[in-house]
């Protein structure tokens, strides 16, 4: 115990609070700017983590996550705008809201709601994470890839619209994890001769091209009177505070819909949308005056926000515990965890344990960190929403190449990134879910890794997966999501 | 989302058919042309796992999903996808995008980040509909400018000085 509260102390650091306040600051601006998304802030910014020491970089990542799920709901109150699917359910009643004259209220509500929803999934996170791991640990080889078929399959299976094109972005992204040297064999694979690719496809490149180019295309699409003109900004300015009684009456429709957005936001694939809409219906019936939601209820905005935000540490409980990121944001922070010397799994918490108390303690203390910057600065992030967006998509693309290029100092890597940014783009078009494939890459070197040493292991019997338990049940499962996934939603919205 | 919402059963049905076929070139081009090992392939005898088995587990499965992908579009039963669509406009528009991003990075090689970004940035700006150039001057000049210094003060990287200034600064 003694060892824990030195390491906390020494992760306590003027200039990790520093970064984890730059982080947050930046998270709840892009969260700000309609359209945009904490996965395209990650994915952007990944690269200056690499210049800081991993109690830095890490919490600072972390904290751009928090605060863009907080930030998002400033564009979904002020100009009826979400920028995520998770973030439309606050406008439902914080637009309403700001249409009384009450958006400051509204979005105070949001921060309240978002920091409560956070911290419980935080503490969640770090309890769980713990143990978890330590179960983690008795498994072998052939019980981990079958952990990893199971995760894959659920996140094909539940991200996007359709379970076949889930599954074959989960296969493209296996197919494109697969370039590079093979780590047992030694022999080059798919490399066509590209030195640059020798070891790989870069993750971060990928991940900048992924995410934050095809963004940057698909926000190019829109009509340039959208993109050159502000938006409507007649609910900006005054309005009252929110009283505390208002966030007293809330309380239980927080705790619960912080719970909901944990458990939810704990299963691979599932997400913040699926938790906030769920949570926002409960308490629509949960609640004393259900005529009021949709019209302008505080309740509502308490209820999504919560959920969405509490999705946040959630979602990291399998990425660290068992190496299997849940979301695409998820396995962003686990691509910077790696780049960062630290492996997510079981061996984390063994190997790095003080490292990783430091980072959950700043992770908890950016809740604070995020309130007391939302109490603040609010009105700056609501003029961020008034920036039109002709000139903040050029600035976002600059950003994309600096980051692509300061990953090596390889302008190779920034091709790299404009060509992913390109196939990105092509597969939002076909309405291709980006998570499966981003996690499926992240992972294919350890399930390869695995399935090879389960066959080494037993003499090179394929059925060695169903005859273990542990590993056979993680199949059956598999098998019996992916049935029920086919079966209920084959072209399912 | 943007654009008209419509009904997409037959880009499934040209994506699943596209699939199936690069599932084969995958298969019976590339996994033989490409996977180059440096071990003997007497080595290899009798293994079960070579470095091939794993791409061809994938991509097998990948050819048979594709199939299922591009029959399931010729049912017309069940609910339909609904896909984002893109009018004419909205496509080149992102096009435009991608091609001048393609030419400042092959720029950036030549000519630095210096000269080039503030060009880069005034197209797109005024591109996207802005032509006020009290906006434009400042945001093309001075950005640039601002992430050249956040990069050198805070982490010591030097952004692209461009293959003809090498040297020069």
């Amino acid at each position: 115990m003694e060892q824990v509260f030195e390491a906390i102390w020494q992760a306590i650091t003027l200039q990790a609070l520093i970064m984890v306040s730059i982080g947050v600051f930046a998270g709840i601006t892009v969260g700000a700017i309609p359209g945009l998304t904490s996965v395209m802030a990650i994915a952007v910014l990944v690269p200056f983590s690499f210049f800081m020491a991993p109690i830095n970089g890490i919490p600072f990542l972390l904290g751009i996550h928090k605060g863009a799920l907080f930030g998002g709901s400033i564009p979904s109150v002020l100009i009826n705008t979400p920028g995520t699917a998770a973030a439309a359910a606050t406008s439902f009643d914080g637009y309403p809201l700001a249409q009384k004259g009450e958006a400051k209220s509204a979005i105070q509500m949001a921060l309240y709601a978002s920091t409560l929803g956070d911290t419980f999934s935080d503490i969640v996170l770090i309890v769980a994470a713990f143990p978890l791991a330590a179960v983690a640990l008795l498994f072998g080889p052939t019980e981990f890839f079958a952990l990893m078929v199971m995760g894959l399959t659920i996140i094909s299976a539940v991200t996007g619209s359709s379970v076949l094109k889930g599954l074959l972005s989960m296969l493209l992204g296996i197919l494109v994890g697969l370039i590079g040297q093979d780590i047992i064999s030694g022999a080059e694979r798919f490399t066509f001769g590209i030195g640059n690719i020798m070891d790989g496809v870069g993750t971060v490149p990928m991940l900048i091209g992924l995410f934050a180019v095809s963004e940057v295309l698909v926000q190019s699409e829109k009509k340039l009177s959208v993109l050159s003109n502000p938006p409507e900004t007649a609910h900006l300015k005054g309005g009252r505070s929110l009283e505390l009684k208002e966030l007293v009456n809330v309380k239980w429709t927080i705790m619960r819909s912080s719970l909901i957005g944990t458990a939810v936001g704990a299963i691979p694939g599932t997400g913040a949308a699926i938790a906030t809409f769920i949570s926002y219906a409960l308490a629509k019936r949960g609640s004393k005056n259900p005529e009021e939601f949709g019209k302008g209820s505080y309740e509502g905005v308490a209820a999504a926000e919560a959920s969405n935000s509490a999705v946040a540490g959630a979602d990291l409980i399998p990425t660290l515990a068992f190496g299997i990121p849940g979301s695409a944001s998820a396995a962003i922070l686990m691509g910077a965890f790696m780049a960062q010397g630290l492996r997510p799994g079981p061996g984390l918490f063994q190997e790095h344990a003080a490292t990783m108390y430091g980072i959950f303690t700043l992770l908890l203390l950016g809740n604070p960190i995020m309130l007391l910057q939302g109490k603040l600065l609010t009105p700056l992030f609501a003029r961020i929403v008034t920036i039109r967006q002709s000139i903040l998509v050029p600035i976002i693309l600059l950003f994309c190449v600096v980051g692509g290029f300061i990953y090596q100092n390889s302008i190779e890597d920034v091709k790299v990134a404009l060509v992913f940014g390109l196939f990105g783009y092509a597969l939002r078009k076909l309405n291709f879910p980006l998570a499966p494939l981003v996690i499926a890459y992240i992972l294919t070197a350890s399930a390869e890794e695995s399935m090879k040493q389960a066959l080494v292991l037993s003499d090179g019997n394929f059925f060695v997966f169903l005859t273990r338990p542990i590993s056979a049940f993680f199949i059956f499962l598999s098998v019996a999501l992916l049935g029920l996934a086919v079966w209920k939603r084959p072209w399912a919205d | 989302m943007l654009g008209v919402v419509r009904l997409m059963n037959r880009t499934n049905f040209i994506v699943g058919i596209v699939f199936i076929i690069f599932s084969f070139f995958y298969y019976f081009y590339l996994i033989p042309t490409q996977i180059i090992s440096s071990t003997a392939e007497s080595e290899f005898a009798g293994r079960i796992f070579r470095p091939e088995t794993f791409p061809q587990i994938t991509i097998a499965i990948f050819g048979l999903v594709s199939v299922l992908l591009a029959g399931n579009a010729l049912r017309k039963t069940g609910t339909p996808e609904l896909m984002p669509g893109s009018s004419r406009r909205s496509s080149f528009q992102a096009l435009f995008v991608f091609i001048l991003a393609v030419v400042y990075v092959y720029a950036l090689e030549w000519f630095g980040f210096h000269l080039t970004s503030p060009i880069f940035l005034a197209i797109l700006i005024i591109f996207f509909g802005t032509r006020d150039w009290r906006f434009v001057a400042p945001v093309a000049l001075l950005t640039p400018v601002v992430i050249e210094r956040l990069f050198w003060f805070s982490f010591k990287v030097m952004l692209p000085e461009g293959e003809l200034f090498v040297g020069a600064s």
